[in-house]
């Protein structure tokens, strides 16, 4: 088995608002390989999107360890930390709120490559045509404002400045629950492909069984900040024990099979 | 663009960008329209205005044109006024911005700083200030600013406190974004429109404390102010009251002009607000 791209073991972490505390992450662990996907799903308010914060350093944990590469993340701070976040990047779940309004689209791309100097200043033009090439844009986007895209461009756009550092891991806080149906399937087509492309290792959060069947290897059920269920994607699906994942596959919808005249008709 | 357009559909920002617009002119070319020193003795005093070509305005007791000096004086304002909001602004935003981004025990001494200033009266600060270090226009311009930068300080905490909180500002930190970068980048273009609104009323307020001062006689001594020309023409109010009238309509109009604009800036600050 390949040394994982990202391991967590234990994260633990508590909100307190004046008396009441709850518990975001209790004991929560996972394990990541190169290329794969991990999915992580669950119902509002069951700690997925505090997972993907806490894992990218956005707060502080109040217990656990995580190990990007090997290398112990939560023990790194300032400098070391910024410089090791080019292995870990994330796609956040609203790109309207997730790129800064008043920057045009090749700021958005460059800031990455600036920012951890992997591109000379002369040749990052090229760069980001090369990147927005590969989430599916056009190269003169890149002077257009952020406010001037639709909800889907956006999302290309974070997928490329994410995508900058060409990390090791891509954490996707539901990246097409905020948009419309008619372009997710576009987007998490191109998410597989840069996937095979790259070999990075995907953490998907979700609450949409539907996609997570379509793009997870691995599923890991999360309730009230604890994962409850994991498993491969196949066998969770066909056999649910936990009774949170039964409560999720219940609400995926199914069309009842119309009837022959209306068809028809 | 679109915020430019609103601010030409509003009538008072039309009018107070015109009156502005005819002060920088006046004060910019005033080399030109009155050359030489405007503190210089050109006729005989206390000449009434529209009586002699030469001083359309009238003289002061020592025969010096007033018009000269009111045109000069129009420099001394808007150049004190400008430089002393934008003074006060720039260190209120640099302390509103460390404040609201880092927090903890670091917002809180800046915050009592900011009380502490809040507190005393902007002008008695002014006052005390320029009486310690002497008046010149650099001493008068800290002088405002000491008493005008907390506004701003906390308007643009509260704006940060906010702006921190947004995906955009994860997003700078996620890439690995230095701190001071993302305070700079991200966070304080997002916190200024609504210190701009501001800024109209700490012109205003820069440009009267400059004349109280200067009719302290805590002005500058080498320019001719409009406070300066009103304390002058004080002992000789009921002979020649024009002394004081025309510095103090120059006065009235120009902090007219800063809030007519202010007004058209809010306008158009609005306006995008409500659309965003």
């Amino acid at each position: 088995m390949t040394a994982p791209a990202i391991e967590a073991r234990g994260l633990r972490k508590t909100f307190r608002s004046g008396s009441r505390t709850v518990a975001a992450l209790d004991d929560v662990s996972l394990t990541l390989a190169p290329g794969e996907t991990l999915a992580v799903v669950g119902a509002s308010g069951s700690g997925k999107t505090t997972l993907a914060r806490a894992l990218m350093r956005l707060f502080d944990l109040d217990g656990g360890s995580v190990s990007l590469r090997g290398r112990d993340l939560l023990a790194l701070s300032g400098a070391a930390l910024r410089a090791e976040r080019r292995h870990l990047q994330m796609v956040f779940q609203d790109p309207a709120a997730a790129l800064n309004p008043r920057a045009t689209i090749g700021r958005v791309i460059e800031d990455p490559l600036r920012v951890h100097s992997i591109v000379p200043a002369s040749r990052r033009r090229d760069a980001v045509s090369g990147l927005l090439a590969r989430v599916g844009l056009p190269a003169d986007l890149a002077d257009r404002p952020v406010h001037a895209l639709s909800g889907g461009q956006r999302q290309r756009v974070a997928i490329a400045r994410a995508m900058a550092t060409q990390p090791a891991v891509l954490v996707l806080d539901e990246p097409v629950s905020a948009l419309d149906v008619s372009v997710r399937g576009q987007i998490l087509n191109l998410l597989m492909d840069l996937q095979r492309e790259d070999g990075i290792a995907y953490l998907f959060i979700s609450h949409d069984m539907g996609v997570v069947r379509a793009v997870a290897d691995r599923v890991a059920v999360m309730a009230a900040g604890r994962i409850v269920e994991a498993g491969h994607t196949a066998t969770v699906f066909a056999s649910p024990q936990a009774a949170e994942t039964r409560a999720l596959l219940d609400a995926v919808p199914h069309l009842p099979p119309r009837p022959a005249d209306e068809v028809s008709r | 663009m679109s915020g430019l357009s609103r601010f030409r559909g509003s009538a008072d920002g039309i009018a107070g960008a015109a009156v502005l617009a005819l002060l920088a002119i006046v004060a910019i070319a005033a080399p030109v329209l009155s050359p030489g020193d405007p503190l210089n003795i050109v006729g005989a005093p206390l000449t009434r205005p529209f009586e002699a070509w030469a001083t359309p305005l009238g003289t002061d007791r020592l025969g010096r044109d007033v018009l000269a000096m009111i045109v000069h004086g129009a420099r001394t304002s808007l150049t004190v006024g400008l430089a002393a909001a934008l003074v006060a602004i720039a260190v209120g935003s640099a302390v509103g911005t460390l404040a609201g981004l880092m927090g903890g025990w670091i917002d809180e001494a800046l915050m009592r700083v900011t009380e502490a200033f809040q507190t005393v009266p902007g002008f008695l600060l002014a006052l005390a200030f320029v009486s310690t270090v002497g008046p010149s226009l650099a001493a008068i311009v800290v002088a405002i600013a000491l008493g005008a930068w907390t506004g701003p300080a906390r308007l643009v905490r509260a704006e940060v406190l906010s702006i921190r909180e947004r995906d955009f500002v994860a997003s700078a930190r996620v890439i690995g974004m230095h701190p001071l970068a993302i305070a700079w980048r991200e966070v304080l273009p997002h916190a200024l429109p609504p210190v701009v609104a501001l800024a109209s009323v700490i012109v205003a307020g820069a440009i009267l404390t400059e004349a109280a001062l200067s009719f302290l006689g805590l002005g500058d001594p080498n320019r001719a102010t409009w406070g300066g020309l009103i304390a002058e023409g004080r002992s000789v109010l009921r002979s020649a009251p024009f002394l004081s009238i025309w510095p103090g309509l120059a006065l009235v109009v120009t902090v007219l002009g800063v809030h007519l604009t202010g007004e058209g800036v809010v306008a158009a600050l609005a306006l995008r607000r409500s659309q965003a």
